[in-house]
């Protein structure tokens, strides 16, 4: 008698696992955008994200027989993109890259296409924006935990730090968002 | 505080999910992919023969006249609304004015620079000319930074012009023109983003003084 398939292995995933480049194609068409603003968020360039994204996608496929349905597909991809990102963002650290588009949204203004957008939409996209503008180790901070939402540990293990450092700067990280917000002419309209 | 910034975040999915990824990036990750396997290859041509781009088998990506036009479309609609919000001026300078000589042997290998080369440079020039007026003490840093990133994608275009030149690939140097374009359009674009975000919330300042 055989055994039932894992649920986990959708006919999709089956056949990315054996290596068809169309159900590849087919998985990145799906994930893709919501993957390249997880890169987009930590890197903060868009070639350089895209280049994350992608590469994320071909290390899945090449380890997908270890994907074991514990968490969503996405979920697991995720990891690896954010895995990626920090990567990336350690070594533009080290080459003291600050992208132009860093500098850009380093100043939270009023949102441009504010005046189409629901409310709730308008909420978000301030306080993507207000975590976007913070320093560095706070923005990261920020973004995996609140955006992300990794754990402590998870996080301290990302980012090769103790877990007391790790919370000292969330703590801080999100003194320092609050104070942001409130401070912002937006945020008291909506 | 922290479920309420959760509570936000889950109820914006278009803020969360919102970039899209720079044009192109299908058929630059079916690249990546059939660099990874040989069996695959064929398939993955068959792939990016869907995704329209009209590809002869054994050649690398070219962007197909339809693609490019559309990218010119898209550009033109969003650097002419950068200018209709402002004045229209006529711009005598040209960044990176080429010879003559220059335009016309380029174009004998590929005739789209000649397009190219007609097209693009007007535009950046008026929406160059509008960002200078909008220089002050505050937007100056923002404004230099943006050009001299524009300065040495200019150089790299002529590096690019040379390398056509001495017998470089023109469809895939082709592409890298005017995605060079594309990206001093968005350079520019951003600074004007900037420098109304600043405009806006120096306003708002000095209004409560």
């Amino acid at each position: 008698m055989s055994l039932p398939e894992p649920t986990h292995i959708t006919p999709l995933i089956k056949d990315c696992l054996h290596g068809d480049a169309k159900a590849q194609f087919a998985l990145y068409e799906q994930y893709h955008k919501a993957m390249y603003n997880v890169a987009w968020r930590i890197v903060k360039e868009a070639h350089e994200a895209e280049d994350v994204m992608q590469e994320a996608f071909i290390s899945a496929f090449k380890k997908l027989d270890q994907f074991s349905g514990q968490v969503t597909f996405g979920a697991w991809l995720k990891k690896i993109v954010i895995n990626k990102a920090i990567v990336a963002f350690r070594k533009q650290k080290k080459q003291d890259t600050i992208s132009l588009e860093e500098e850009i949204y380093s100043i939270p203004g009023p949102l441009a296409d504010a005046t189409n957008q629901k409310d709730n939409e308008k909420k978000g996209a301030l306080v993507l924006e207000t975590i976007g503008s913070l320093k560095e180790n706070y923005r990261i901070s920020l973004t995996l935990h609140l955006i992300e939402g990794l754990t402590h540990e998870e996080v301290s293990e990302l980012l090769d730090i103790s877990s007391s450092n790790c919370r000292t700067t969330f703590s801080r990280a999100k003194e320092q968002l609050k104070k942001k917000l409130e401070t912002h002419l937006l945020w008291k309209h909506i | 505080m922290e479920t309420y910034i959760k509570q936000i975040l889950d109820s914006a999915p278009e803020a969360l999910h919102g970039k899209k990824p720079l044009e192109g990036h299908e058929n630059r990750f079916l690249d990546k992919l059939s660099e990874t396997t040989i069996e695959n290859k064929n398939l993955i041509r068959e792939l990016q023969n869907a995704q329209g781009l009209n590809k002869i088998p054994d050649q690398e990506t070219i962007p197909s006249k339809a693609s490019l036009k559309l990218v010119w479309r898209k550009n033109t609609k969003r650097l002419l609304s950068l200018a209709a919000s402002i004045a229209i001026l006529f711009g005598a300078f040209q960044w990176g004015a080429h010879s003559q000589a220059t335009q016309t042997k380029i174009a004998s290998f590929a005739p789209e620079t000649a397009a190219i080369n007609q097209y693009y440079p007007g535009l950046i020039a008026i929406a160059v000319k509008e960002i200078e007026q909008q220089s002050s003490p505050l937007t100056k840093p923002h404004i230099d930074k943006a050009f001299k990133e524009i300065s040495k994608l200019d150089g790299r275009f002529k590096e690019m012009e040379a390398a056509m030149i001495n017998g470089g690939n023109t469809k895939l140097i082709l592409q890298a023109m005017v995605q060079n374009y594309t990206t001093r359009i968005e350079l520019l674009e951003e600074v004007m983003h900037q420098i109304n975000t600043i405009n806006a919330i120096k306003e708002h300042t000095d209004g409560n003084l």
